[in-house]
């Protein structure tokens, strides 16, 4: 079994830097966050001393002409899912990792392809050029990842037949483990994979439990997680830009019926539902905003969908000025029917009674829930013919 | 009126409907002539449409005496008073729920 990992170092950066070309050449930040809690979430090379998670201050002062970019996430997942999908469309089967990493399994492509080289060409090119990957072949996934590590811009590396030889000296940092783990294993001492391969299985299970044997089994070169395919599911997408940031909430509304209007209109909806939307905006000087919705039950009319997304949005607006929203809809769905009860009165009930488990469960304890109850009709008083009864189902 | 429970209704209390709530009246011979709805705003009586008197529970210490109007006011819109012959004090009431 032969794994390539598909490398993009930067890839929001390069993403950037391709958007607006005048940034080539000059180090570039990407923060997140706001006022003095900005982090930086990715830095160009040329930015000397930043690393991911580095507060903004910082990284400025190191890098005193440096060039800021707000983060454009909707943008980055777009860009690699296109690359993904070119790699799919080798025949490959293809598992995204992270942003800017992916496994494909190599197993017999070789064939499809005339040989391994052809093939490694053929995934090269897959991806555009101006994002220069790196490609790692292994025979499983961390050795693939360890290889994509060491492979030049634009080129494949392949992973030594002699594991051990190749591994030691790495850092242990490389390892795919939380970054808690990591610093214990430094904090003992450990700075290389050879230093923790060194250790014997018992040492390190007894010090990490489960995660101790996985690390021992990783230094040696031992990976047995299997790919994982990536899951296609249709989706219909419409965005916006706003020439300006749009803080109020019946903009908001206005440009999402026209987005559902658009989604809707798109001829792979046209008698068919759907389950989820996903909502996705770029904030005015703040992180990105995201959020999905499982609808009750399929919507197929635009009507009975702003209806839900609006009160959603009413609920929980986004935490500022939009500069783009984007809409997707999701868990696409032929059927066109509702299924009804013989036993309409009974199925009332069940939902009424689901309804108040759901209401209890988000309110808390008991929350007030009354129902009308005749108390003496016949009275003439009329404040002792009905009351309001704690409703128990 | 029929005297309220010592504590306060909580959120299993069992709550009537339609509880009349006191009211500031102006009247004239017994008959209302102008009612203070809320604040200061003072809406005349233009017309008593009906008048009602009900007696209850003579055999409590305390029977149950009430005489109802059914008012109608300047802004148009009417309105069912009552003035609690025990308590001495006006009050408006709904009916239904």
């Amino acid at each position: 079994m032969q794994f390539a990992c598909v490398f993009i170092d930067h890839l929001p950066v390069k993403a950037e830097v391709q958007r607006t070309p005048a940034l080539a050449g000059r180090p570039v930040l990407l923060a997140n966050g706001s006022g003095a809690h900005r982090v930086v979430v990715d830095a160009s090379p040329l930015a000397t001393g930043v690393i991911a998670g580095m507060p903004l201050s910082e990284a400025l002062s190191l890098n005193k002409g440096a060039a800021l970019v707000e983060p454009d996430p909707i943008h980055y997942r777009t860009l690699f899912g296109h690359v993904l999908d070119a790699i799919e469309a080798l025949g490959a089967d293809v598992e995204e990792e992270e942003l800017g990493q992916a496994f494909v399994s190599l197993t017999g492509l070789e064939l499809l392809h005339g040989g391994q080289d052809r093939l490694l060409a053929a995934l090269l090119a897959a991806v555009p050029a101006h994002l220069t990957p790196c490609i790692g072949v292994g025979p499983n996934k961390f050795v693939a990842t360890l290889a994509a590590r060491q492979a030049p811009p634009g080129n494949v590396y392949h992973a030594p037949a002699d594991l051990a030889r190749f591994l030691m000296p790495l850092p242990i940092d490389l390892l795919p483990v939380p970054w808690q783990t990591v610093a214990r294993l430094r904090g003992y001492g450990l700075q290389t994979l050879g230093n923790v391969a060194a250790l014997s299985p018992s040492a390190l299970s007894s010090q990490f439990g489960p995660e101790g044997k996985r690390i021992g089994d990783l230094v040696h070169g031992i990976d047995a997680r299997p790919l994982t395919s990536r899951r296609h599911e249709e989706a219909i997408t419409a965005s916006m830009a706003f020439p300006d940031p749009v803080g109020t909430i019946g903009i908001v509304l206005t440009a999402m019926e026209s987005l559902l209007a658009q989604a809707f209109a798109n001829q792979r909806m046209r008698g068919r539902f759907a389950r989820a939307c996903t909502l996705e905006a770029l904030i005015f000087r703040a992180p990105a905003w995201h959020r999905r919705m499982v609808f009750k039950e399929p919507l197929g009319d635009r009507a009975r969908a702003l209806t839900v997304i609006a009160h959603a949005i009413q609920n929980a607006p986004p935490p500022g000025p939009l500069e783009e929203l984007r809409l997707t809809l999701s868990s696409i769905t032929g059927e066109g029917g509702r299924q009804e009860s013989l036993f309409r009165d009974a199925r009332r009930q069940e939902n009424l009674n689901e309804a108040l488990r759901q209401l209890r469960t988000r309110l808390g304890g008991q929350p007030s829930i009354y129902h009308i109850r005749e108390v003496e009709p016949w009275s003439r008083l009329p404040e002792r013919r009905q009351a309001l009864v704690p409703f128990s189902p | 009126m029929v005297k309220a429970a010592r504590t306060a209704p909580g959120p299993r209390a069992l709550l009537p409907l339609n509880r009349p709530k006191p009211l500031q009246v102006e009247a004239k011979s017994g008959w209302p002539i102008a009612l203070h709805a809320r604040g200061p705003a003072r809406r005349e009586v233009t017309a008593v449409d009906d008048v009602w008197r009900i007696e209850e529970e003579w055999w409590r210490d305390a029977p149950i005496v009430r005489t109802y109007f059914d008012v109608l006011l300047d802004d148009g819109r009417r309105a069912t008073l009552f003035f609690d012959h025990g308590a001495s004090c006006w009050y408006r009431q709904h009916y239904g729920t």
